[in-house]
């Protein structure tokens, strides 16, 4: 919080921090007098209320959990979902001059020839869904997904697209999906955060931890990182000397110390710390509890691929299904990985070894349990990649005009598949999905109309959507 | 430790107490404890950093162990420079974590908790060096009339201090 947030937000005078008032904006005797102006008319009462406390959705919803399954660094939907025979056929030869107007790609000269897709595809399922040899797993749950072929995204580089799809925006500092949800439905679980994050693969998502931060809202609504193995978060464990007593009676003093300031003060960013202190004790308990996967039965281990005590992706997603299990509202698993722009053929195999098994068994785990209907899985990158080539023979570039995610569970229509890219899988020809329109369908299952959930901040309201979005009502059941 | 499959290693001697700008920093992966208090990604640039309240930050403002170095330091200064009775004490260090002096409710509680803490680490059953001193087998020589028990519940103390929110947020 800086000295104007509190006009920005639009806050309730009750509760603009006197700290701020007294400490940095120089007031003097004056203000002394208003401070006790306040305090007769009872204004200066510090509201105490739990920003986390679960709330009811205005509408009907019928998701009440999230798992987004973030394949970052952007998978080519033409090896994964998107065939285009078509493709094969030009392999070899320059994409039509008409196609590249305008188009901007970020690091292979457009004009580069096209690339044939590298993999074989059949249909399966009562859906027919075209999938690739690649994902042998996933072709078993085709009938309890929606396959969406047509979304498109504004920006080519990984942080922005990043930032696009988990905010809403290719500016750092606005508020992510997580923190809205949160913020908008609050946390079912006592013991463990509303929005937690993990991270496989090579690295982390190049948009760094904005992708899961709270922008202007509280800082409550933040997303919370956990590790796949060993301490899920790091220090969890009391330093030498302290035992349990006396972290708990520390805590103690830490708490009422604070409530004394924040009745000093009314800082409502002091609630939060309270929260935080809180929380970091019972997770304390609840985080080795919850990520302890050798108390999982034999199948259902081999049924993810997970391996207790080795960090993996598959070993995320059924950490993810103990989390909803346990209330956490929105958990969000990236693997980053995906970005081929060479080694294509090769990498993505490593990659499709890594994921399928795990986001195929977290689905069909979620179905068995009566989970999956409340429980809403999207699987996705940040874009998609270039139909031409790049490297050579054997990579492709980024492409923000097409590319494909899935969505299942949470009041998605299961079995179906909507919207369509050109033969070239260059740019979407039917049923155009933007992100906005992805969030704005989110937050609808959700139980919210996307114009309405707003947040006052710098004299305007804000929304996930901003200012676009609409509902994809056809892959709503 | 990381998120990634990244390690530091800790440094030893003077090498130690050097200041975070010197820690490596990989470009696509924070050092994980500044990673914790919302340093951004060396791989886009950052206008303004995003700030947040965790319960992580939490865990590694109580826990890590520059953390509690740091409440051993202090509470050895204080034992040593701050004064005579508790009271003093209390005023000394709490004064060198917030920059005013305690009202008489703050001193109440952080004195109640030297009292719990010293009883507590006087029962036989805690090694109060465990927590007091770096290196429990060479712990270091205490003020005349102090008890090891003392320095434990001053170690405490100091580290609840730290952790007040007051002494982390800078407004």
């Amino acid at each position: 919080m800086n000295c104007q947030d509190n006009f920005w937000r639009g806050q309730d005078p009750k509760q603009i921090s006197r700290r701020w008032f007294f400490e940095q904006c120089g007031v003097g005797v004056g203000a002394m007098a208003l401070a006790n102006l306040l305090a007769e008319s009872g204004l200066a009462d510090t509201p105490k209320g739990d920003p986390l406390a679960p709330k009811k959705p205005p509408l009907p919803a019928k998701a009440k959990n999230v798992i987004f399954l973030f394949m970052a660094g952007a998978p080519s939907h033409l090896e994964l979902f998107d065939y285009k025979p078509q493709l094969a056929k030009f392999n070899g030869t320059l994409p039509p001059p008409e196609l590249l107007k305008g188009y901007r790609a970020a690091f292979i000269n457009p004009n580069s020839t096209l690339l044939g897709p590298k993999f074989k595809f059949e249909k399966y399922g009562q859906s027919g869904a075209e999938v690739s040899e690649l994902l042998p797993h996933f072709t078993k749950i085709v009938d309890d997904v929606a396959i969406v072929k047509s979304m498109v995204t504004d920006a080519f580089n990984h942080a922005p697209g990043q930032l696009l799809m988990n905010t809403g925006t290719q500016i750092f500092g606005r508020p992510s999906m997580g923190a809205w949800v949160t913020y908008g439905l609050g946390n079912e679980s006592k013991d463990l955060p509303a929005f937690v994050v993990f991270s496989s693969g090579k690295k982390g998502p190049s948009g760094g931890n904005s992708c899961w931060g709270s922008g202007f809202l509280p800082t409550v609504y933040q997303g919370v990182q956990f590790r796949g193995s060993g301490d899920p978060v790091l220090y969890l464990s009391n330093p030498p000397g302290i035992d349990a007593d006396v972290q708990r009676d520390s805590l103690d003093t830490i708490r009422s110390m604070n409530e004394m300031r924040q009745g000093v003060t009314g800082d409502p960013e002091i609630a939060t710390r309270i929260n935080s202190y809180e929380m970091a004790y019972r997770m304390q308990s609840s985080a080795p509890e919850l990520m302890d996967l050798s108390k999982e039965p034999q199948h259902v281990l081999d049924m993810y691929g997970a391996e207790p005590g080795k960090p993996s992706f598959a070993n995320d997603c059924l950490l993810a299904r103990r989390m909803v299990e346990r209330g956490v509202r929105f958990v969000q698993l990236y693997h980053e990985a995906w970005d081929q722009h060479e080694n294509l053929t090769k990498d993505i195999k490593v990659n499709c070894k890594d994921t399928d098994q795990a986001c195929t068994a977290l689905v069909q785990d979620l179905k068995q349990r009566g989970l999956l209907e409340s429980t809403l899985v999207i699987w996705g990158g940040e874009f998609g990649r270039t139909p031409m080539v790049q490297g050579g023979s054997d990579g492709r570039d980024h492409h923000p005009n097409a590319f494909t995610m899935w969505l299942a569970g949470g009041g998605i229509k299961p079995g179906i598949t909507i919207g369509e890219s050109d033969e070239l899988g260059f740019n979407v020809i039917n049923d155009k999905v933007h992100v906005h329109d992805l969030h704005a369908t989110i937050l609808k299952l959700l139980g919210f109309e996307h114009t309405h959930f707003t947040y006052k901040f710098q004299g305007r309201n804000f929304r996930l959507t901003d200012v676009a979005g609409s509902v994809v009502d056809k892959i709503c059941a | 430790m990381s998120y990634g499959p990244k390690t530091w290693y800790e440094s030893k001697g003077p090498e130690r107490y050097r200041r975070a700008l010197y820690t490596f920093r990989y470009r696509s992966l924070p050092y994980p404890m500044l990673d914790t208090f919302d340093t951004p990604n060396g791989d886009s640039a950052c206008v303004r950093r995003a700030r947040s309240d965790t319960p992580l930050q939490a865990l590694t403002a109580l826990n890590e162990p520059l953390s509690m170095e740091t409440a051993r330091a202090l509470a050895w200064k204080t034992m040593r420079e701050g004064g005579r009775t508790d009271a003093e004490r209390v005023t000394y260090a709490f004064r060198r974590c917030v920059s005013r002096k305690p009202d008489t409710k703050e001193e109440a509680a952080l004195e109640a908790l030297l009292k719990k803490e010293e009883l507590r680490y006087a029962d036989g059953k805690r090694d109060p060096w465990a927590l007091a001193a770096e290196d429990p087998a060479k712990p270091p020589a205490l003020p005349s009339g102090a008890t090891p028990a003392e320095a434990a519940a001053w170690t405490v103390v100091s580290r609840v201090m730290l952790n007040l929110d007051e002494t982390i947020t800078k407004q």
